[in-house]
């Protein structure tokens, strides 16, 4: 088929680029593009994306014309990048792109994907995994994950995308559930209740105790405990200072601090739990 | 039929007329020169398993379809090991995904807990020997192995696209977890005796989450078509179940042996997880307009139930003599727990002329638990006392959360971008269980980016919030001047910083500086301040095709300042709320990562390399100052609120690795990979403790208690005495040495690994 006006046709792209075009050839966007296109704008094949390219076919790749060009050099501005990839991906978890945290911060979605070659086992990302990808921006988050108690990010048994949509989301953060507690509990079902006897704090946000990236506390824990809990209950066994070694305020310090007695601190289904120790 | 054909290069061939299915596998041995014992492996394998041995380290299969068209792949990981995955792939670009994943991974909490009883052997009851042991056999408990949770979850999403305009979607997870965890109960109030024991998991969760999305292309026809230009929705349907196969665990108690109607009982029931469901509807809608105005809305509720059984307030039948105890029965069986959630969120953004765009949002959340109340009459106290309390409900704590803000961004000049907004957030609370019902926070910011040049990219933002609560409510209970932290007043400034600088192609270099200011006027108790300093560098350089080089460091650091004060004696006695018992707490954490990574191909298509190292180190430091000695009361008060830094508590993992892969032809490699890591650790906390008591003015030492974890700290000698035994899990520090040699058939398949998670 004869390519449309200014098109130079998938031929003329592979005449030079065969190398580059090799690996997207036996991805399933390059089979679908080059191979079995659905719709009149798959057909174009290569310039689906780059858009008309003859003026730089017929140049010899001296010119660019009307490409669009995602390199780092590239003189085509990122909402424009961005809108090819809109054409067909602003549905599902991309809905809500626009407006979003991202989009607002001029992301481009070729800073995290590489669709000509990608690193990633899965998701067509510039490097190997999710954490790496985001971490090149959110260095304070790839360094946390590394710290004495984390999730198991850099064992690679969840993703940064476990919790966020990175392309967009009604909630805070970016969070995938509507609140920070019902993205915990999308692993953590056991903590969800609703309880007999609920713990404030845990209802409103698990991140009043929690740095969910990583601490150097036990358990995610922002602060050691008990200071964690003097926080809202300044006056529990009297206020004490729980010396390290002093035996009558030790057992506030030592091992699981003020949890040594109230071990369902996430809420108890026991008549007798009102302090959530049974 | 399927032709199991071996491909040249490890990837799919394809047959004209039936496919073909071509496999890839790296199998091998692992062994270490230097190797942590049992007791030492918890933190090595707090998420992985490494044995020494045979290992199929991963299998692949691919099939290739006759047409070529689609992506059919079974890729399984340490098959039979602790730590294993399984990821089976069928695609159909444009018509189908169907995607399974299995993944096993372990939560190792403790290899080296120690214990005279039966720790979790019968799930839900952890059991001690009759007579109770004594000190010595506390000190000299077996080792009971680790104590772990063993996570098996399992996800399976089929995507369905019938046209391009239209996707479903349909997940269904599966998610088990076995084993135990450390927990402690006290069987008779703060004082002990308490015990840890290993608490039973035999946990179980489905969820199925399905999906329709549907995008317009463009507008519909007639009028409305001239105003939208495409449009996209997605209604998705979430049900959620958990159930939990021991729903309560018996605790004997270490120092009775018989049930007292004084001491407590000789067991007690803690109550686990009790099974749960959850519904969740969202639809999500998105509309693009004229002037790039796009306007998107969603609206979820979700529904969660609970109700399961209650279980008796207390086991202990000798108190069945005291004549409170006819007031314990529950007043109903079961919570019958209903909580309710519904979201509304809109937002809009445009660009009306170039350089220029405007967004705004709206959002409502509201969580309402609807469950009817809880009375308790009396409450059974550590099954030892009674806490006659007719005022005791259940409290149900509503919340509603409104975020409203507006954002404008111009381009000044080219490349060049201001950006200005304003957010809201208003809380409501349930003032009968907040100290403050209401609670608004406005918070301005501003952020400048510039990318104008193609070797520099800059961002540097700023916020300044300012929450204030609408009225506190102070509680005749606490401290004259407290103030919780998550509803206090409080000031908060965020400034973040951001550089990436490309002087050469083959160079890049990220600079990150964060700082975080938390200030809380008015709360004279309470948490006073929440700082924080974050510094990072990262260094990509690629001198050429065959060498990637990654650099980076980071440094942080966090103090958390915290006011309190020890109360004593009676209410409103000088000792009660003397001022000179107030006492500051600073947490200070630092932490600091460092890694160097390099990636090279030493001989095209025959040697490669990776070699990484890192070094992560956390410190904290609990300082706990008073202002002044403190005066007033008796001198064992006085003790009391004297106030006593902690010891220093530091992790240090460093781990290092280098693998060479040699590929003797296109389809047999070699790999020789050597990992090193060493982690130190101390924690006054969880090792054994050395602490003393000492004389009431601080004198000389009474009682030198020292080591010996598990347990029955207070217990000097053989005699039953002691109140609080641990399991003595530690985190011990270790060093590891090994070398990894496997042989991987069709390598091209199999990408050479890097990084401390591998093998």
């Amino acid at each position: 088929q004869k390519p449309a006006a200014g098109y130079a046709g998938n031929e003329s792209c592979l005449e030079c680029h065969k190398k580059m075009a090799t690996p997207f050839l036996e991805s399933g966007k390059g089979q679908l593009l080059m191979g079995r296109p659905r719709t009149e704008h798959e057909k174009k094949g290569c310039e689906s994306c780059h858009g008309p390219s003859k003026t730089h076919a017929n140049s010899g790749g001296e010119e660019k014309g009307e490409m669009i060009t995602y390199s780092r050099k590239t003189t085509t501005t990122v909402a424009d990048r961005n809108a090819v990839c809109l054409q067909c991906h602003e549905k599902t978890a991309r809905t809500l792109w626009k407006g979003s945290a991202h989009e607002a911060r001029n992301v481009a979605c070729t800073d995290c994907h590489a669709v000509m070659h990608h690193e990633s086992e899965r998701g067509a990302l510039k490097k190997s995994t999710v954490a790496a990808t985001c971490g090149t921006c959110h260095a304070q988050k790839k360094a946390a994950i590394a710290k004495y108690s984390h999730m198991p990010l850099g064992e690679k048994k969840m993703e940064c995308t476990s919790c966020h949509n990175p392309h967009g989301s009604a909630n805070d953060k970016l969070l995938n559930g509507v609140t920070v507690a019902e993205t915990c509990f999308s692993c953590h079902q056991e903590k969800r209740g609703p309880f007999l006897w609920e713990h404030t704090p845990v209802i409103e946000s698990c991140a009043n105790c929690h740095d969910s990236h990583g601490s150097n506390k036990e358990k995610m824990l922002k602060v050691s405990r008990p200071r964690l809990c003097q926080q809202c209950h300044p006056t529990a066994h009297g206020g004490s200072v729980a010396k390290s070694t002093d035996q009558a305020t030790v057992r506030f310090a030592y091992n699981k601090g003020c949890s040594n007695c109230h071990l369902n601190i996430h809420g108890s289904n026991h008549p007798a739990g009102a302090f959530f120790t049974r | 039929g399927v032709v199991l054909g071996i491909p040249s290069t490890g990837s799919g061939q394809a047959s004209p007329k039936s496919g073909s299915v071509s496999a890839a596998a790296e199998v091998g041995v692992r062994t270490f020169t230097t190797e942590p014992s049992a007791l030492d492996r918890g933190k090595f394998e707090e998420y992985r398993s490494l044995p020494a041995g045979m290992l199929l380290e991963r299998l692949k299969l691919i099939y290739t379809p006759a047409d070529s068209f689609g992506t059919y792949q079974l890729t399984y990981r340490r098959p039979g090991d602790t730590d294993q995955n399984l990821w089976l792939q069928a695609k159909r670009p444009g018509l189908y995904d169907f995607d399974l994943s299995w993944s096993r991974f372990q939560h190792l909490y403790s290899s080296d807990a120690r214990s005279p009883g039966a720790e979790n052997v019968v799930p839900g009851f952890n059991t001690l020997p009759v007579p109770r042991p004594d000190s010595t056999a506390w000190r000299n408990a077996p080792y009971i192995g680790n104590v772990r949770s063993v996570w098996d979850p399992m996800k399976m999403s089929l995507g369905i696209t019938p046209t391009s305009a239209l996707d479903f979607k349909a997940e269904y997870i599966h998610t088990a977890k076995k084993g135990g965890i450390p927990q402690s109960i006290s069987f008779n109030g703060s004082s002990g005796p308490q015990r840890e024991f290993v608490s039973p998991i035999d946990q179980t969760t489905s969820d199925i989450r399905l999906a329709q999305s549907f995008s317009a292309a463009k507008g519909p026809d007639g009028i409305l078509g001239k105003v939208i230009k495409s449009y996209q929705f997605t209604v998705s349907y979430d049900y959620s179940r958990f159930q939990n196969a021991v729903k309560s665990v018996m605790v004997d108690n270490p120092m009775q042996a018989v049930s007292s109607p004084t001491l407590g009982a000789a067991s007690s029931l803690v109550s686990l997880a009790p099974d749960n469901t959850a519904h969740a509807a969202t639809i999500v809608g998105a509309l693009s307009l004229p002037y790039k105005t796009r306007v998107t809305g969603s609206v979820s509720g979700s529904w969660q139930y609970q109700n399961d059984p209650f279980f008796a307030q207390t086991n202990n039948d000798s108190l069945k003599s005291n004549v409170n105890y006819g007031l314990v029965s529950n007043a109903r069986a079961s919570l019958d727990g209903k909580v309710k959630q519904s979201t509304v969120n809109f937002s809009a953004t445009s660009r009306p002329f170039a350089g220029l765009t405007l967004a705004a949002r709206y959002r409502n959340h509201s969580y309402d638990n609807s469950t009817a109340q809880f009375h308790i009459k009396a409450l059974v106290v550590s099954d030892r006392s009674f806490a006659l309390a007719d005022s005791l409900y259940t409290e149900v704590v509503p919340y509603n959360k409104i975020n409203t803000e507006v954002s404008a961004t111009y381009e000044l000049v080219r490349s060049l971008a201001l950006a200005i907004g304003y957010s809201v957030e208003d809380w409501n609370r349930n003032v009968d269980e907040r100290n403050a019902q209401t609670t608004r926070e406005k918070t301005p910011r501003i952020s400048l980016d510039y990318n104008g040049l193609d070797w520099i990219s800059l961002h540097a933002s700023y916020s300044a919030g300012e929450r204030r609560y609408g009225w506190y409510r102070e509680s005749g209970t606490e401290i004259l001047g407290f103030r919780r932290f998550d509803i206090s007043n409080r000031d908060r400034k965020r400034l973040n910083f951001l550089a990436t600088v490309t002087p050469i192609d083959e160079l890049t270099v990220a600079l990150t500086y964060q700082t975080g200011d938390d200030q809380f006027p008015g709360a004279q108790y309470g948490t006073a301040s929440d700082k924080s300093t974050m510094t990072g560098v990262d260094v990509d350089w690629t001198p050429n095709k065959r060498v990637g080089v990654s650099v980076g460091y980071s440094n942080e650091n966090i103090d958390n300042i915290l006011n309190m004060r020890v109360r004593t004696g009676a209410v409103g006695s000088a000792t009660y709320d003397n001022p000179t018992y107030k006492w500051t707490n600073t947490n200070s954490d630092k932490s600091t990562t460092t890694f160097v990574s390099v990636n090279a191909v030493l001989i095209p298509d025959v040697l490669d390399m990776t070699a990484s190292a890192s070094s992560t180190e956390g410190h904290f430091w609990v300082y706990n100052r008073n202002a002044a000695a403190p005066t007033g009361g008796t001198a064992a008060q006085n003790l009391t609120a004297t106030a006593e830094d902690w010891p220093e508590v530091s992790q240090k993992l460093q781990p290092m690795a280098l693998a060479l892969r040699y590929r003797m032809d296109e389809n047999w490699a070699f790999t020789l990979r050597y990992q090193g890591e060493t982690y130190k650790q101390n924690d006054f906390r969880t090792l054994a403790p050395v602490f003393t008591t000492t004389t009431l003015a601080g004198g000389p030492v009474a009682t030198n208690f020292s080591g010996n974890l598990p347990g029955n700290i207070g217990a000097t000698s053989g005699t039953n005495t002691g109140q609080y035994h641990f399991l003595g899990n530690n985190y011990n520090p270790y060093t590891a040495n090994w070398l990894t040699f496997t042989v991987s058939w069709h390598p091209s398949a199999l990408p050479l690994e890097t990084g401390r998670p591998t093998f």
